[in-house]
């Protein structure tokens, strides 16, 4: 390894910092001063968020943009040490994507920090809600500088954590409670595959390390591996070893051992970020706070399976059967909850289908990838990083709005944008965004993802993908104007006022940077392969119709709920049936509650309870008993007379005496 | 001769005349300093235990230093340090809940540190007079120390029955040597290993020698003196008793064993094995049922003296390693159950288990410090106690017996329901209505919070464990020699 710059050696301080504050503040801040907690976590994630952009700023001086990007290990330190090869080890690991998503991480994580100082004042749980947000940012950071797969683990079920903390964050609320256990029920079920895919990766990786290692040790050192392990990605990711595991099969449908792995680990990515099947959670966790929603559950923890993805291209590439699953849930779930989105009336939850629905849009374009045509990666990780913005501006545009008017249904609000004219104006410039109008950010992401799902031939998958911009646009604008135009609806909506200025200017910073995000030339950062095909000027044959449907959607919702709602009542009066399921999300919590409440409560959960409250604990209940008992019974001897000790003693020594002489005699 | 090499004992002599000295010469005001005597001069003695050579030998070879005896020095001091800090409040007359008829200080640290000579001279000794000789050293004077509290009819129930059992024992152990000596015809130690072959007569020593251990060891079935002992003894004199006296009959049985009978050790883990699953069980059950908090702790004593004897399973340098690393594990996570003890009943005068009541919320400080040093006694990890007992464990699973392994983890099981039984009456029982928090001394303080750190980092820092197994190999070397 080169001498690295200072910024790059200290790369570490970035989860650090968060984690520190995290310490200080649940510990000794918090329960001294809730002033001084909000503060303390704030900076603290700005000083990381700081040292992000440093570390971006050295890593693209290190190497430069258009150049080949490795990813290097900076910093390291061997933390559980079983065997050669097979030790798991803690360190931060540099490569483009992890660089971008330091970057975006941190940033919108400070100005959600920020916003939460005003959001979250006055609430009894204030110190409680920072200590939480620190150890989710450290997470989450812990996840993204992750060099090998059990680390990238451990922060996994962390951020895991903390989301379950801070969705069941008002925990006197049966609804938050409920929704806090679901989300860690659904995405720990999840996880079940994830470790499985680990262990069989692990297990088959390490048996051909010892062949495989003094090949690759010499490259990865040169990387900044010190000591290659077989769970590192700088292993795992190798193409020699991707060749040995896709050649092994497994006695299971024939399939290919990597693939088997492969779809595994997609199942921890799946239920991260929410994909259909597993997307249940996400909806009701938005009964956390709302800078929760924003930061956790749609900016940042939500796209972990994107980054999964991301991280383990090389791998899915090389099984090219999981990255079609990849694909598939991708396309589905982003048609799917766009679906959805049209027909709700909670603000969050709209949102919340909007954020699933494009978490599907970036599943689908690492889908679409492949090393002939690697644009789908760039698209991906560039709408993760654009989305981060414009997702969390959406969400804390809409806490300023239920701040306001005290309710999360749309249609309790409305004419808010004489009241509140800058969250109006932000959650203006986010709506563009997300809908795919040019200059915004959405719209240079979203074509991207397009052109790469053409580009590389699935004209089908670009099809739905159009379609899935329509609905964007049509739900989004849907939300803007019943919303901030007509009439005031609710009772409080009439009296609605604009957010303090320690929220607004969040809103602001957001809304600017959703605005020109667009322009980054993403491509000269982050690509993957050898072969660099990103355009550098927009493409007509996919922005003039990606430009058209959106435009189409707007004008739909312009017609139906531009004055008032009276058209779309109609509208889906005639839908009929179609629409009651679509509202009612397709019945697929009601399915979930027909296979538990119908199958597991009844014939394996009730079974094994009664056997753990009769059998279980009534062996319990006898052990102590029986100890109690004896215990009664052996203090008798305790006469408290020294004869009994003497005959004890003496007894004694005639019972080792004899053992004596059995034993040695 | 290398005079040097008796310095720590020299030392703690000295400073034992000194105090008794002082004593006659200061007023009573200033009895403080005496204290501080006693204090100096074990932290000297520390230090010249530390800073001794290995291996050396004094007395043409009747007096040697090596691994395991600087080790068992060291922890010696550290305990009789320890409980001079302990007994200061008591004897300064500090303590909140008015004795009446204590002693002199002078007398009693005058006590304390020729008991501490005496132990110390034990681990040092290779013939069998200077180990008697040592042993009585170390045992007479606690029975004194046990009758400290003149006007308490629970504390001279408590000197007279140690008295008349610890008579008992050291006849049977003065027999037994007698024998030995018969018959082998040499006093030296390992002159006597090489001469003994198996005989009845040969047995009939080791048995009673092995009572004699027993009863410092509290090894059922000679245990029964500790839960009367402990129980009417001056509070600081019990928590001595449990961990000095305790380490002293370890230290005899390592002279016994690896000195001695190493040639025949094979012969006698079955029966070692017997004797520490019978107190280990025994010391545990009847724990459980008890409601004076040092009678419990006499109990939970036992127990533990059973756990400590599983690493003769293993008589190798591992074995050793274990059983002298949970020693110190012992010694400091029992100091800080005694001290928090102590302190409650300097305070309070309470001695009842459910007299714990509520003190989480009165003094959180003191009860998390107490809770943790009981949690490392049951082997909760990552506390010191988990580590100490995972070695031991791990010894005697590695020579096949896995059976007192069983029967260790299940006792293990029923240790953690009694001393969560404390943790119940302090944390989850409210406190009393007029319950104020109870102020402690500044040295009592620090000696808790100390100690609780060192719970934490006994389990935690790997250097300590490798600093046993580093004494232990010196020893096993000399030994096997």
């Amino acid at each position: 390894m080169p001498d690295l710059p200072l910024a790059l050696q200290f790369a570490w301080l970035i989860p650090a910092l968060p984690f520190a504050a995290f310490i200080a503040v649940g510990l000794g801040v918090s329960p001294l001063s809730k002033r001084a907690a909000g503060l303390v976590a704030t900076l603290a994630v700005a000083a990381a968020a700081l040292c992000a952009w440093l570390v971006a700023w050295e890593y693209y001086g290190l190497y430069p943009p258009d150049a080949a990007h490795p990813a290097i290990v900076v910093w390291s330190f061997e933390w559980l040490p079983y065997d050669a090869g097979l030790s798991a080890s803690a360190g931060v690991l540099l490569d483009p994507i992890a660089v971008l998503l330091l970057v975006v991480v941190t940033t919108v994580s400070a100005l959600i920090h920020v916003y939460s100082i005003g959001y979250m004042g006055g609430d009894p749980g204030y110190g409680r809600f920072f200590t939480y947000m620190n150890l989710f940012t450290f997470s989450m950071l812990g996840l993204v500088v992750a060099p090998n797969i059990i680390q990238m683990y451990v922060c996994w079920e962390l951020v895991g954590l903390s989301s379950f903390l801070l969705i069941g964050f008002y925990y006197s609320k049966p609804e938050a409670v409920a929704a806090a256990k679901k989300a860690f029920i659904v995405t720990r079920f999840a996880d079940l595959g994830f470790l499985i895919g680990i262990l069989l990766l692990g297990f088959h990786g390490h048996a051909s390390f010892a062949e495989l290692a003094p090949a690759i040790a010499p490259e990865a050192a040169a990387q900044g591996v010190a000591n290659l392990q077989a769970f590192d990605f700088h292993y795992l990711t190798h193409p020699e070893v991707l060749a040995r595991l896709q050649a092994a099969s497994v006695p299971f449908l024939g399939l290919s051992l990597l693939t088997l792995a492969m779809v595994l680990v997609f199942m921890g990515a799946a239920g991260k970020s929410a994909m259909f099947p597993l997307h249940i959670w996400l909806p009701d966790a938005m009964e956390g706070p709302t800078p929760v929603s924003a930061l956790i559950h749609a900016a940042t923890m939500v796209v972990a399976g994107v980054y999964l993805v991301a991280r383990l291209m090389p791998a899915f590439a090389a099984s090219g059967d999981a990255l079609a699953v990849v694909m598939g849930v991708g396309v589905f779930t982003s048609l799917f909850a766009a679906v959805i989105a049209v027909t709700q009336d909670d603000i969050k939850r709209i949102l919340a289908f909007s954020t699933l629905s494009q978490i599907g849009y970036m599943m689908l374009a690492l889908g679409v990838c492949s090393p002939a045509h690697p644009l789908g990666y760039t698209a991906g990780m560039f709408h993760l990083a654009t989305h981060a913005f414009f997702k969390a501006l959406l969400f804390l545009c809409a806490g300023a709005v239920i701040h306001a008017v005290h309710s999360n249904n749309i249609w309790d609000m409305g004419g808010l944008a004489r009241k509140m004219p800058i969250t109006h104006a932000a959650f203006l410039a986010a709506t563009l965004a997300i809908a795919g109008v040019w200059p915004f950010a959405g719209f240079f992401s979203k074509d991207e993802i397009l052109l790469a799902a053409f580009s590389s031939g699935h004209t089908a998958v670009f099809a739905a993908a159009l379609l899935v911009a329509g609905l964007t646009a049509f739900y989004m604008f849907r939300l803007y104007f019943v919303t901030f135009w007509g009439g005031h609806r609710g009772p409080h909506a009439a009296h609605a006022r604009e957010a303090p200025a320690v929220m607004w200017v969040p809103l602001a910073a957001l809304a600017a940077v959703s605005a020109v995000a667009g322009f980054v030339p993403i491509g000269s950062f982050v690509s993957w392969g050898e072969a660099h095909e990103v355009p550098h000027c927009i493409d007509l044959r996919i922005a003039i119709p990606a430009t058209a449907i959106a435009l189409l959607g707007f004008a739909l919702a312009w017609r139906l709920y531009a004055r008032d709602g009276a058209g779309a009542a109609r509208a889906a009066a005639a839908l009929g049936i179609l629409y009651r399921t679509i509202k009612r999300k397709f019945y697929v919590d009601e399915a979930y509650l027909a296979v538990t409440k119908g199958f597991i409560f009844p014939y394996i959960a009730r079974p094994i309870a009664w056997f753990d409250r009769h059998a279980v604990d009534g062996g319990v209940d006898l052990a102590g008993w029986i100890t109690r008992t004896t215990g009664r019974l052996c203090r008798r001897l305790q006469t408290g007379q020294v004869q009994t000790y003497g005959v004890w003693f003496v007894g004694g020594i005639l019972f080792v005496l004899l053992l004596l002489w059995a034993a040695l005699a | 001769m290398n005079f040097w090499l008796m310095l720590p004992e020299l030392v703690v002599i000295a400073t034992a005349f000194a105090a008794g000295g002082a004593d006659l010469l200061v007023a009573d005001r200033s009895r403080r300093a005496l204290a501080a005597i006693a204090l100096g001069g074990i932290a000297a003695a520390f230090t010249a235990a530390l800073a001794a050579p290995l291996g050396g030998a004094l007395f043409g070879g009747r007096f040697i230093v090596d691994g395991a005896a600087r080790w068992f020095k060291l922890l010696f001091l550290l305990a009789g340090f320890l409980t001079v800090v302990l007994s200061k409040d008591l004897l300064e007359g500090r303590a909140r809940v008015r004795v009446r008829g204590i002693g002199f200080p002078g007398e009693y640290y005058t006590l304390l540190l020729f008991t501490l000579a005496g132990m110390m001279c034990l681990i040092s000794a290779t013939d069998i007079v200077t180990l008697y000789v040592s042993l009585e050293l170390a045992t007479l004077p606690l029975f004194v120390l046990a009758a400290w509290r003149r006007d308490d009819a629970r504390s001279g129930e408590a000197g007279l029955k140690y008295v008349i059992v610890g008579a008992l024992a050291s006849a049977f152990i003065l027999y037994g040597l007698g024998i030995l000596y018969g018959l082998a015809g040499s006093t030296a130690l390992a002159a006597i290993g090489r001469a003994v072959a198996p005989s009845p007569a040969f047995w009939l020593a080791a048995a009673l020698v092995l009572a004699g251990v027993g009863f410092k060891l509290t090894i059922v079935p000679f245990h029964m003196w500790a839960a009367d002992v402990y129980e009417g003894a001056p509070t600081p004199v019990t928590a001595y008793l449990s961990v000095a006296s305790k380490a002293t009959g370890l230290a005899f049985l390592f002279q016994l064993f690896f000195r001695m009978l190493l040639p025949h050790l094979e012969a006698w883990t079955p029966l070692l094995a017997i004797l520490a699953a019978t107190t280990m069980t025994l010391g545990n059950v009847v724990a459980i049922v008890q409601s004076n908090i040092k009678r419990f702790m006499a109990f939970s004593a036992i127990s533990q003296a059973g756990y400590l004897i599983m690493g003769f399973m293993a008589p190798g340098t591992d074995g050793v390693a274990a059983m002298i690393f949970y020693l110190l594990v012992y010694i400091v996570t029992n100091l800080a159950v005694f001290a928090c003890i102590i302190w409650y009943s300097n305070e309070t005068g309470r001695e009842r288990i459910e007299e714990y009541r509520g003190l989480a919320r009165t003094n959180p400080l003191m009860a998390l410090a107490m809770m943790v040093a009981l949690f490392s006694l049951a082997g909760i990890p990552p506390l010191s106690g988990f580590v100490g007992k995972f070695f031991l464990f791990s010894i005697a699973s590695a020579a096949g017996c896995h059976w007192l392994v069983a029967v260790a983890a299940v006792n293990t099981t029923i240790s953690l329901y009694y001393y969560l039984r404390i943790v119940r009456q302090m944390y989850i029982e409210p406190a009393e209505e007029d319950a104020a928090p109870l102020p402690s001394g500044r040295a009592l303080a620090a000696v808790i919070g100390a100690l609780a750190v060192a719970v934490v980092l006994l389990g935690i820092v790997p250097w300590f464990y490798a600093q046993a197994h580093a004494h232990a190999a010196l020893w096993t070397a000399a030994a096997l020699r």
